[in-house]
């Protein structure tokens, strides 16, 4: 099924900010806070909703 | 050395606020902008050396702020952020020209290398630029490319060409009539081949545009069919 260019962009989006967040844990450049995780944790979370169709995040 | 100054634009500020992490720690100094409006302040008050741009801002698209970049520095150095590689595929075919892109998501280790190989590309073009043997003018025909300005010229009339373009076209023509295979040129250009082979041919599509009377039947920038390319003999 093709996904909308929307819900593509707002994907590309979300999981930017995961792996923003992580890559910059693992290398020492951000802090991994309770409030850095849970910003990652609702990345991801908005994204699986995207992906499994629930509509803009 | 000078710090290098990188303009990042993007709205989600996580994203940039990693992003510039990275750059900060390469010794670069960095602003960002979440929008057009923003980023217009940024140019006029940090001039930077080099933008990395997002295609989709909340008031418009990152392509008005590279218009208006190009203002202020017609070959300002600029790596897009796109969520569709067929968009930045456009984008890099535009004749506005950004040098390269990376996709979202993207590694942020990527972005960084990409960022410092497009300055180290700068880095050597002023350099050449400042060394004898590069400062001399280069003609061949009615084409002439002058390193010490970074300017171009057809016929007389200046084109305005990305730095990439232009470092291209200088060592094309360098060396006339030598043929170069992509990834003999890539090297010459100080690349990793890795990140920049699949945008060259639309970087020379969009040279000849600029350069050649007509791009389809090119008499300067000539294809070598199977091999490469190579400037025509002055």
């Amino acid at each position: 099924v093709q996904r909308s260019d929307e819900v593509r962009h707002e994907l590309g989006n979300l999981l930017a900010i995961a792996l923003a967040n992580v890559e910059g844990m693992i290398d020492g450049l951000v802090e991994p806070t309770p409030s850095r995780l849970e910003a990652v944790a609702d990345a991801l979370r908005r994204a699986s909703k995207l992906w499994h169709g629930g509509g803009a995040a | 050395m000078e710090r290098r100054r990188i303009l990042v634009v993007d709205d989600e500020p996580q994203i940039v606020e990693v992003i510039a992490a990275y750059l900060e720690r390469e010794g670069m100094l960095v602003e960002s902008a979440g929008s057009i409006a923003e980023a217009t302040g940024a140019l006029e008050r940090f001039a930077p050396d080099l933008l990395v741009l997002d295609v989709t801002l909340p008031d418009g698209s990152g392509l008005d702020v590279l218009r208006t970049a190009s203002g202020h520095n017609p070959r300002i150095p600029t790596i897009m952020l796109t969520s569709r590689g067929e968009e930045a595929d456009r984008i890099v075919g535009l004749e506005l020209g950004a040098d390269d892109y990376v996709t979202k998501p993207f590694s942020s280790r990527e972005l960084v290398a990409r960022v410092r190989a497009l300055l180290r590309r700068m880095g050597e073009a002023a350099d050449g630029a400042r060394n004898d043997k590069a400062a001399h003018k280069i003609r061949v025909g009615d084409l002439e490319i002058d390193h010490s300005f970074h300017e171009v010229s057809v016929e007389g009339v200046p084109t305005a060409l990305t730095a990439t373009e232009f470092q291209i076209l200088a060592v094309l023509a360098e060396n006339p009539g030598e043929v170069f295979t992509r990834s003999h040129l890539l090297d010459r250009l100080g690349d990793d081949c890795e990140i920049y082979e699949r945008t060259l041919d639309r970087h020379i599509n969009n040279l000849r545009k600029k350069i050649e009377k007509d791009a389809r039947n090119p008499a300067y920038v000539l294809t070598v069919y199977g091999v490469g390319y190579k400037m025509r003999k002055a």
